[in-house]
């Protein structure tokens, strides 16, 4: 066999081996930015069957793009094609040069320019019988299928199911440039070998004869391979510094997370490891709220790790309501929320256990300790319901935080105050284990989700109160009844998205209300979220606006929610009335009401108990 | 330093415009643009559920350049939806202890 060597594979295979040494030396680097434990976990992990259920996520994940087929299917199959069709390319042009050449091992570029050296079999008869030649062409036609949907989808992303697509920086634009004249330029140069040697399947042979009949396309053939070569070297030399560095990170991420290494400041390589895993599709711009209301504003997850990734934050690490809808949709599942938290600076301060110090605390020896947090004394009719619902369930409780004052530690770790938070979190742990309490009660999500998350609390459960009066109404300790009035669930983001809480509210809804028109979608943010501090209350308004019409669209009697914080945010604007849950129950409590018990307060030497009987 | 003629000049009232660095206001005032509309009603005080005033800190930093310490806040955001003017105060407390992390004015 003739040499299989042409000077125009040299920018193909320049760029590919910088390419290899860029990523051998980053997997390096992430490896070794991580913490002793996570290190520890990839160790143990690596000869486990978790090796084997990453190997099948990649497959599905960044092959075929099975969560993004869920989303929408035509913007499924434009990652899918482009995706698995380029990797078919490559594995069946590894196998055709392989098996034709007789050699196992050989330089890179023998595989991916094989129809150079080797033209194939002759035209009209590859047509027939399906050989390498038939299937190179099919593949070949599926990413090209896949890249006119790509390029329509940068010009009416409509069609694809994105409301918007993401704003490429400048160097992201001609790495695209570049990919998408990849696959028409190796369509050209195939044809023009095909048509030089009258071989080729029915895309390349076709072609290859189409220009046949009007040149001679053997002068064109080294001309278009050079190009194809410049363009895939330019493309490979780009990529580090583009979205496109998503191709060979996400696999490592997805090992790295099968193993169990997750974010934490401890592990800045698994940081950079995700924010390189990024594809910047583009599908948490579609799904956050903030998009709708302030379009000009670049906040969203992609553009946040784009910005991070090139060190480029300066306050928009406070322009985020966390709600988490983005990560949630994330195909890739990066850990935004987690992400967002740790680029929010330290600011290191002080002793916050010294403000509980003073303060002495009700709730000892009951089995219940009922937490109501402290925006839940902003709305006192929901401890006035849950004082009501205990009484009627013959509850045995205390009342842990009834002057108001205690906090949870949940916002300060929103806002990366996460010493501050650990103070208080102490402090709180060794109260509710003194207590006695086996069962701990809280009314807002946003402490449910730190006393469930953080908390170690050996021998008490936690619950949030949707799930206390679900446990009430199913083992019937309380009469409820049924209301005439429709309504829609609210599902606040802390309890949906944040603890995995959907079944239970909507069953106390289904109980409680005539008819549930919660719009069957994923649940909304109320735009009060404690997340976005630098976010002003003209946008908080907007985004509550848009949210409750579309909970509204219905028509509904009232709005339940299960968040004193989305019960206040909205209330203040809506037009129809709004009650959490807790209240809804208490409204629905039949027969003679029993008044509650006054429950005996010690005296707080500083303030009367606000909310109590 | 009585004066015979009924009227005296008294040290303290007088306005030293040197001594006031109004800097670090400016500074605080230009991220957290809403707080040009407090009205000093002390919503926030009234509501802290640690017993911060903040209030009393936004007045002494407008009219002293003055930064007070904000340790015991726990960032929740009552005087936020509390507040009659909208103001972030979240944020502007944010920023106050950023400041106070950087150019180590605690007092």
């Amino acid at each position: 066999m003739e040499k299989l060597f042409d000077p125009f594979v040299l920018p193909f295979t320049i760029g590919f081996s910088f390419i290899g040494i860029w990523f051998v030396y980053k997997i390096i680097r992430w490896f070794l930015g991580l913490s002793k434990t996570d290190k520890g976990l990839i160790f143990n992990g690596i000869l486990t069957l978790k090796t084997w259920e990453a190997i099948v996520e990649t497959v599905r994940e960044s092959l075929l793009h099975m969560k993004v087929f869920g989303r929408n299917t035509r913007l499924g199959y434009m990652h899918m094609s482009l995706a698995f069709g380029w990797f078919l390319l490559i594995l069946i042009g590894n196998i055709e040069s392989t098996v034709y050449s007789g050699a196992l091992f050989k330089p890179i570029y023998v595989s991916v320019f094989w129809r150079f050296f080797d033209p194939g079999p002759s035209f009209p008869q590859a047509v027939v019988q399906p050989g390498f030649a038939f299937w190179m062409d099919l593949f070949l036609l599926l990413v090209l299928s896949g890249l006119s949907f790509a390029v329509i989808k940068r010009f009416r992303s409509r069609i694809v199911g994105m409301k918007r697509t993401t704003v490429q920086s400048k160097v992201d634009r001609y790495a695209l440039s570049a990919l998408w004249l990849i696959f028409p330029i190796r369509l050209i140069a195939e044809s023009m070998t095909c048509g030089a040697n009258g071989t080729g399947s029915f895309l390349t042979g076709s072609l290859g004869h189409f220009f046949s009949l009007f040149f001679n396309p053997s002068s064109l053939v080294l001309p278009s391979w050079w190009t194809y070569s410049a363009v895939l070297g330019s493309f490979f030399v780009l990529l580090p510094f583009t979205r496109y560095a998503h191709i060979p990170s996400e696999p490592v991420l997805i090992f790295f997370r099968k193993y169990g290494v997750s974010m934490s400041a401890a592990s800045p390589g698994y940081q950079d490891l995700t924010l390189h895993a990024c594809s910047s599709c583009g599908i948490c711009i579609d799904t956050c709220q903030l998009a709708e209301v302030e379009p000009g504003k670049s906040i969203q997850s992609n553009y946040f790790i784009r910005s991070v990734r090139h060190e480029q934050v300066s306050d928009i690490q406070y322009d985020c309501l966390m709600c988490g809808r983005c990560e949630s949709a994330c195909p890739v599942g990066v850990e935004l929320m987690p992400l967002r938290q740790m680029q929010r600076p330290e600011l290191g301060i002080g002793n916050k256990s010294k403000i509980y110090g003073r303060l002495g605390r009700n709730g000892h020896s009951k089995r219940i300790l009922y937490f109501a947090g402290c925006m839940t004394h902003l709305s006192p009719s929901i401890i006035r319901s849950m004082e009501i619902i205990f009484a009627r369930a013959g509850a045995s409780w205390g009342f842990y935080d009834y002057d108001g004052q205690a906090c949870c530690g949940r916002p300060l770790k929103l806002a990366g105050q996460a010493d501050a938070a650990k103070l208080i979190r102490e402090k709180l742990e060794a109260d509710f284990i003194a207590s006695g309490a086996t069962l701990l009660i809280t009314s807002c999500p946003i402490c449910y989700r730190v006393f469930n998350e953080d908390y170690n609390l050996p021998g008490m459960r936690v619950l949030h109160h949707t799930q206390y009066i679900h446990d009430l109404i199913e083992w019937n300790r309380i009469p409820v009844s049924k209301s005439l009035m429709k309504a829609v669930y609210h599902e606040p983001c802390e309890l949906g998205r944040g603890s995995g809480i959907y079944e239970e509210p909507r069953s106390i809804v289904n109980t409680l209300f005539a008819a549930d028109l919660t719009p069957k979608a994923e649940g909304l943010c109320c735009g009060g979220s404690l997340g976005g501090p630098g976010i002003n209350l003209a946008t908080r308004r907007a985004v509550a606006r848009g949210a409750i019409q579309q909970l509204t669209a219905g028509n509904p009697d009232v709005m339940v929610t299960s968040c004193p914080l989305c019960k206040k945010t909205f209330s203040a604007i809506s037009a129809i009335p709004v009650i959490d849950i807790a209240e809804a129950t208490a409204n629905s409590l039949t027969a003679s009401v029993v008044q509650p018990e006054k429950t005996k307060q010690p005296k707080s030497h500083h303030r009367q108990p606000v909310a109590v009987g | 330093m009585k004066s015979k003629f009924g009227f005296e000049i008294k040290e303290g009232r007088q306005i030293d415009l040197d001594s006031v660095d109004i800097q670090m206001v400016q500074l605080i005032a230009e991220s957290v643009g809403s707080w040009k509309a407090c009205f000093n009603c002390g919503s926030c005080s009234a509501t802290c559920p640690a017993g911060v005033n903040l209030r009393s800190c936004l007045l002494k930093l407008s009219t002293l350049g003055e930064l007070t310490t904000l340790d015991t806040c726990f960032l929740c955001g009552k005087c936020f939806l509390v507040c009659p003017r909208g103001i972030s105060t979240r944020y502007l407390i944010l920023q106050i202890m950023k400041k106070q992390m950087e150019y180590g004015k605690a007092v």
